[in-house]
């Protein structure tokens, strides 16, 4: 298995499109095939400036590689890492997230690159260097670099293995602050019984950390119903028809869209 | 051209917020309707009629925002939107003296337990006061709630200033009006 990351830059405006348009195109574009061929890591957006970090098989990382240096949308594609031989993927699935400076909410995705391949990147010119700062601000790196982690460390032990999870009563406003993600993730559990794997792979969190965080408030508010998972294999997700609004309002607020399977 | 269009209806009490609320996330000037206060309200305005904003979602689709006075005697406004409504927003402003009856007035009315109209209930002004009263007050809804059969129904707290906060209202009602995730044998 490979592992590559590439910077770019986005076209302020190709053909008229906005960025927000491009934007849209890319994460439906990307969330398809990388679903489909088995492709995690993420996808970071900050202004015009693209990061990407990929993990997959060696062949289809090429394959899809090549496919990105050739995309009208970008410019400047700059290959920063590329290691091959790698066994554990650092990412479970692929997300893409969207970078506001000097906001925090999405640093758990770099930490976790940082952290682990901080120092694999082959940074050539002095704009590779400057895009990188923008992904990467200086602040976070000081942290960082000096806590590298062994990415081979066994996944932490999440106690939500076997067992179907509902939620039993909507949180009470004093009881949750509610963030985007937990509406979803509230919403989900009160409609169905889901595993945790199930939940991790809806692209909502970015981290298998994260959303187990979040089903621990849950669960310490004692909403969590948990049952035995009777059949080993996980429920199996049905695709209803959905509506044109509500995936059009899906774009719109940035949550991520079921890609539905021919 | 829009081709696609949804209503929502905000309806609330006097102060509850559903003009701000509609400020914040609609792209036009809300048509507002509101009109010096000729009593004591603690503020200055009040709406008299319908607020209406409207929010894209693509080029041919769109968001109605429909703001209501939650007064009863103004049901005539309430009828003029209830049909066909992609959701209904009762927005609840903190007040210890808190009448239920405009509420289960307004609940009565549009009958979501009946029609299916997705229902959230926003609470405002949540952040000026303690937790404790705003759990009697949201045990006080739920209580009601449960009364018509409505007790799965999502209390979220609200402020209409923040259009991250007024937007996630957006998405909860997307997710009421989406019966996209189905679990075969597991329900």
């Amino acid at each position: 298995m490979n592992r590559l990351a590439y910077v770019s830059t986005m076209h302020s405006k190709p053909g008229g499109k906005s960025t927000s348009d491009q934007i849209l195109t890319i994460l439906n574009t990307s969330y398809s095939f990388n679903k489909n061929h088995g492709i995690t890591g993420v996808l970071l957006i900050a202004n015009t400036t693209i990061f990407e970090f990929l993990e997959g098989d060696n062949d289809i990382l090429g394959q899809l590689f090549y496919r990105i240096s050739r995309d009208k949308r970008h410019y400047d594609v700059s290959l920063i890492m590329n290691e091959t031989n790698i066994e554990t993927r650092l990412f479970t699935r692929w997300t893409m997230r969207l970078l506001s400076v000097g906001v925090k909410s999405h640093y758990s995705a770099l930490e976790k690159i940082i952290q682990s391949c901080g120092n694999c990147f082959d940074l050539k010119s002095e704009k590779d260097k400057h895009r990188f700062d923008i992904i990467f601000p200086q602040d976070l790196l000081d942290q960082s670099y000096t806590t590298k982690v062994d990415i081979d460390k066994p996944k932490i032990d999440q106690p939500y293995t076997g067992v179907t999870l509902t939620l039993t009563k909507w949180p009470r406003p004093t009881d949750l602050k509610m963030t985007k993600e937990l509406v979803d993730l509230c919403m989900r559990l009160r409609k169905n019984k889901e595993t945790f794997n199930n939940l991790a792979q809806s692209g909502v969190y970015t981290t298998d950390e994260d959303l187990l965080k979040d089903l621990k408030k849950i669960d310490d508010l004692g909403l969590l119903k948990q049952e035995e998972l009777k059949d080993t294999n996980s429920p199996k997700r049905i695709e209803h028809a959905e509506d044109h609004f509500s995936r059009a309002l899906k774009k719109f607020l940035f949550i991520p869209i079921k890609v539905k399977k021919d | 051209m829009v081709e696609f269009y949804k209503k929502l209806a905000i309806v609330g009490e006097v102060g509850a917020g559903k003009t701000q609320l509609i400020n914040t996330i609609s792209e036009i000037s809300p048509f507002a309707t509101e009109e010096k206060s000729s009593v004591a309200i603690g503020k200055e305005y009040t709406t008299v009629g319908i607020d209406y904003g409207r929010l894209s979602i693509e080029e041919n689709m769109a968001l109605g925002l429909f703001g209501l006075p939650g007064q009863k005697r103004y049901s005539f406004l309430w009828d003029m939107v209830k049909e066909n409504l992609w959701g209904l927003l009762v927005l609840v402003k903190y007040n210890k003296d808190y009448k239920i009856e405009a509420f289960e007035n307004i609940i009565n009315h549009f009958k979501p337990q009946e029609t299916g109209i997705p229902l959230i209930i926003g609470l405002s002004h949540c952040d000026q006061v303690h937790n404790s009263n705003t759990d009697v007050l949201t045990a006080f809804l739920e209580l009601s709630l449960s009364n018509f059969g409505l007790e799965d129904t999502p209390i979220m707290s609200v402020d209409p200033r923040e259009a991250e906060s007024c937007l996630m209202l957006l998405q909860l009602f997307n997710h009421l009006n989406d019966d996209l995730l189905y679990f075969e044998g597991y329900r």
